[in-house]
């Protein structure tokens, strides 16, 4: 195991990816779902109540910088207790690579490759990911500085290029459901991009202790989130909220809208393969933390060894997890909010007070 | 290795014996009595019998004959031998007082005494004595100086290094005069014995990374290093990786230019291509042009190459995959033309590019081995034949022979040809991959190629550095070149604690 810990730079990097991740596909639609026109007022909230969830995971590095997720829920509910929890954590996070995992396969199939099988994508990107996770974390990083600049280019291509298909009144008339809609869309909305976050809470002792990495990583993930609000923003403008909440992949059908000069079109595919980079760092971000997770959580020495078995399942439960696209967005809609609040939000806040009842601090070395 | 055991001499590690005349023995049933082996028996006053051995073309006849033989001429006349007086050593008296050559040192083993006589020194036998002198006046026939063949330039300096090692280490002085310049030699290769020098400026090289060439090189255990090639393997980080991560340069300039970034040049004797170390992937695609040109010109010759690396490793994986799965990417009426010149060919378009790539790497292949006077029949075979004549037999369609070409084309403007040759490679990996999978598939092995690329390092150093990790102050000389009073660091990842370069130019 290499002793490098990453840059800030690749933090920041890594946290953008994360949190534009598998987002961009899903969450124009989930939230126009709910708050129609006004789901870029959602999104605005959002910008706010986002970095408070990120404000939480900080607060659980501050506990103890050295530490992951897993050491700490076992110094704050006890050996046992904290393994029985720390051990339904490590399924969120194998769940949530294979859902991302399916959510390139589906996007694949319906929109881009529909002859390719589903097993064939999946065993594919399985692949680079146990590939990504062998070459280590700092490797995972260092791709992914590379990759950033290709993958600001295709975003702002996207929103710039879309600019002259705006129609503004799209948009009106403003706030017409009144506030309680906006804040139910705001709801589902901070979930995918920022809950997911919680991935960093098992990553924090791989990272180089720095003076402002607190304001850095709250800084990427408001970055992250002003991204999240253009986009939504831009399919409400462009697709009108019907259509945004239709569509199962708005962006994608975004995208298809994009015509310069009859020269410059049908370029969806060129930004399907930025989407594939962001969802490929979410995927490989959850991989890597499930392992770390697992060898922490059983005492292992090295996790490497891990990475084909748990690929295997994750390949498994990827296929296995729903029927067909409508159910897998059905449930992504309608119970993935909550299960991502349990794990990222509750079950922190939880473990901050118990660490707080019990009033001691976790030392380095609780397993 | 066990062809060096067996080539060993025998009894190798005997000392000198008193007799000269046994000492020529033993030579010359060492070497099996090879013909340019040249021994030349002299009589001092006396009756002390001393004896010249040399190997005929390793060593200078004149300098012999003016340093060696005539001072010894001028010996025999005097009346008495001045060495057989009591209290002086015969050796000391010849190496300080007779003999007029430079280097002179002596001898007390047959080892050592082989090891002077093949690499060029003149030996010299004396009676009575358990030591010899070994005389360094080596002289060879030598390649001149001549302009670069592999890494031509426009404007910028005309020389190469040859085959020998002093006029590469003279080279690179010439450039580069301060006493900080340092050099260290050793001795690689258990039957070839080459010289092999370290060269590093003192102070700029961190001590982590020579000391790590030191040991790399001296734990190298191999009977033949004919080429800086032998040992790239060696030292190289890791060898599964279709990447170089040992720079090469047959340009002294580029040489000095890494050594005062902070690199090490590892010079090879025989070979006219010296190895740098650390290396990284960015350096590949800079040319020594580039700073001998203007800074823009320098940035847009670069951005240029970046763009060519792209074209040479994705355009005919791309086109694979827009014919074969996305055709909706092509606007309509650039659709019906391709349809209309594919719609003889019988081949996929895979195929079709598959053939047309391993012809190409034929004809270039064939190219670079064959004779020079026939190079102009392969390219008439290679245009007309290949190119038109399959298009007009249907065999392949005309936009395929372009994709091809600009692909070729596009391979030799990476100024490396270590660079260029990985390229060449793994376009076959994507384009596999594009044909079964197509973008996606392409987009897999891109994500693959860039973590393969980013677990690299090269002395320790990430070879995607100064990208990643990411360095704001390097990107001034990595895709592009801004002007050179602007560039005032060195690379952080290469003379980490010495990194200022210029001091601020006073206006």
């Amino acid at each position: 195991m290499s002793e490098e810990k990453l840059t800030m730079k690749q933090l920041g990097a890594l946290t953008i990816f994360a949190l534009i991740g598998d987002s961009i596909i899903i969450l124009p639609s989930s939230v126009a779902g709910i708050s129609r026109q006004d789901a870029w007022l959602s999104m605005l909230l959002v910008l706010l109540f986002g970095p408070a969830g990120c404000w939480l995971m900080l607060r659980l590095r501050r506990l103890n910088p050295s530490a992951d997720l897993i050491q700490l829920l076992r110094a704050g509910f006890g050996r046992w207790a904290g393994g029985a929890v720390g051990l339904a954590f490590l399924y969120f996070l194998v769940l949530n690579t294979a859902a991302v995992t399916r959510e390139l396969g589906d996007l694949l199939a319906t929109q881009i490759m529909p002859e390719t099988p589903i097993r064939a994508t999946h065993l594919l990107f399985i692949l680079v990911l146990v590939w990504g996770v062998r070459c280590g974390l700092p490797t995972i990083a260092r791709a992914g500085e590379v990759l950033f600049p290709w993958f600001v280019l295709f975003m702002t291509a996207l929103i710039v290029l879309l600019i002259p298909r705006i129609e503004v009144d799209r948009i009106r008339p403003i706030a017409a459901e009144g506030f309680p809609t906006i804040l139910h869309g705001s709801i589902v909305a901070v979930v995918y991009p920022f809950a997911e976050l919680i991935v960093f809470a098992m990553l924090w002792p791989a990272i180089r202790p720095a003076k402002k990495l607190a304001r850095d990583f709250m800084l990427a993930s408001l970055i992250g989130g002003i991204v999240m609000f253009l986009v939504v923003f831009i399919s409400v403008l462009v697709l009108g909220p019907y259509l945004t909440a239709h569509q199962v992949y708005p962006t994608y059908a975004l995208a298809k809208k994009i015509s310069i000069g009859h020269f410059l079109e049908r370029v969806e595919a060129l930004l399907a393969i930025s989407w594939m980079i962001s969802l490929f760092f979410k995927g490989i971000l959850y991989f890597y933390a499930s392992l770390s997770g697992i060898a922490r959580l059983f005492g292992l020495r090295e996790s490497r060894a891990l990475a084909t078995p748990l690929a295997t399942v994750v390949y498994g439960l990827a296929f296995a997890m729903a029927p067909n696209l409508v159910y897998f967005n059905d449930v992504g809609i309608h119970f993935w909010p909550y299960w991502d609040i349990t794990f990222a939000y509750a079950i922190p806040l939880a473990l901050l007070a118990a660490l707080a009842i019990r009033g001691k601090k976790p030392s380095p070395a609780a397993r | 290795m066990p062809s060096a055991q067996t080539a060993k001499v025998t009894a190798a590690a005997d000392p000198i014996d008193p007799a000269a005349s046994r000492n020529l023995d033993a030579i010359r049933t060492a070497l099996g009595g090879s013909q340019d082996l040249i021994a030349k028996e002299m009589t001092l006053p006396g009756d002390l019998r001393t004896a010249l051995v040399y190997i005929d073309g390793l060593s200078d006849n004149r300098l012999i004959h003016s340093t060696i033989v005539e001072p010894m001429q001028r010996l025999k006349q005097l009346p008495e031998w001045p060495g057989a007086a009591p209290g002086t050593d015969p050796l000391k008296l010849l190496r300080e007082d007779v003999l007029s050559a430079g280097d002179i040192r002596p001898l007390s083993d047959m080892q050592n005494l082989y090891d002077g006589l093949l690499s060029g020194n003149v030996i010299l036998l004396l009676d009575g004595c358990r030591e010899a002198l070994r005389i360094g006046i080596p002289y060879w026939e030598d390649r001149s100086v001549s302009e670069p063949i592999s890494q031509p330039v426009i404007r910028g300096p005309m020389e190469a290094f040859t085959e020998n090692i002093r006029t590469n280490t003279a080279l690179i002085r010439r450039k580069i005069k301060d006493p900080r310049l340092w050099l260290e030699s050793m001795q690689i290769g258990t039957v070839t014995k080459t010289n092999v020098g370290i060269m590093y400026v003192q102070g700029l090289a961190p001590d982590k990374v020579t000391a790590e060439v030191r040991r790399r090189l001296s734990a190298i255990r191999i009977d033949g290093v004919l080429e800086g090639g032998n040992i790239e393997e060696f030292i190289q980080d890791r060898t599964q990786t279709p990447f170089a991560t040992v720079f090469n340069s047959e340009r002294p300039d580029a040489i000095a230019a890494g050594l005062l970034e902070g690199r090490v040049a590892i010079l090879v004797d025989g070979t006219p291509f010296v190895l740098l170390v650390p290396a990284l992937f960015t350096q590949f695609f800079q040319s020594a042009e580039d700073y001998a040109q203007r800074a823009d010109i320098g940035s847009l010759l670069r951005i240029l190459r970046f763009l060519c690396l792209f074209i040479a490793l994705l355009a005919p994986a791309f086109y694979v995959a827009i014919t074969t799965f996305h055709q909706e990417m092509l606007p309509t009426s650039l659709l019906i033309n391709l349809a209309a010149q594919r719609e003889g060919v019988p081949f996929p378009a895979f195929i079709e590019a598959l053939m047309m790539e391993i012809t190409y790497e034929i004809l270039r292949e064939a190219g670079v081995r064959m004779p020079r006077p026939v190079g102009q029949a392969i390219s008439i075979v290679g245009t007309l034949v290949i190119g038109q004549a399959a298009v007009e037999a249907g065999i392949v369609s005309a936009a395929m022979v372009i994709i091809v070409s600009i692909t070729a084309i596009s391979s030799f403007v990476i100024p490396n040809v270590s660079m260029s040759i990985s390229v060449r490679m793994i376009r076959f990996l994507l384009m596999g991959l594009a044909a079964s999978f197509g973008l996606y598939g392409i987009m897999i092995g891109i994500l693959t190629l860039v973590l393969h690329l980013c677990s690299l390092h090269s002395f320790g150093v990430p070879y995607m550095s100064p990208i990643a990790p990411f360095e704001l102050d390097e990107q001034k000389d990595t895709l592009f070149r801004i002007a050179m009073p602007r560039m005032r660091g060195r690379p952080r990842a290469l003379a980490p604690g010495n990194v200022k370069r210029q001091r601020r130019a006073k206006r």
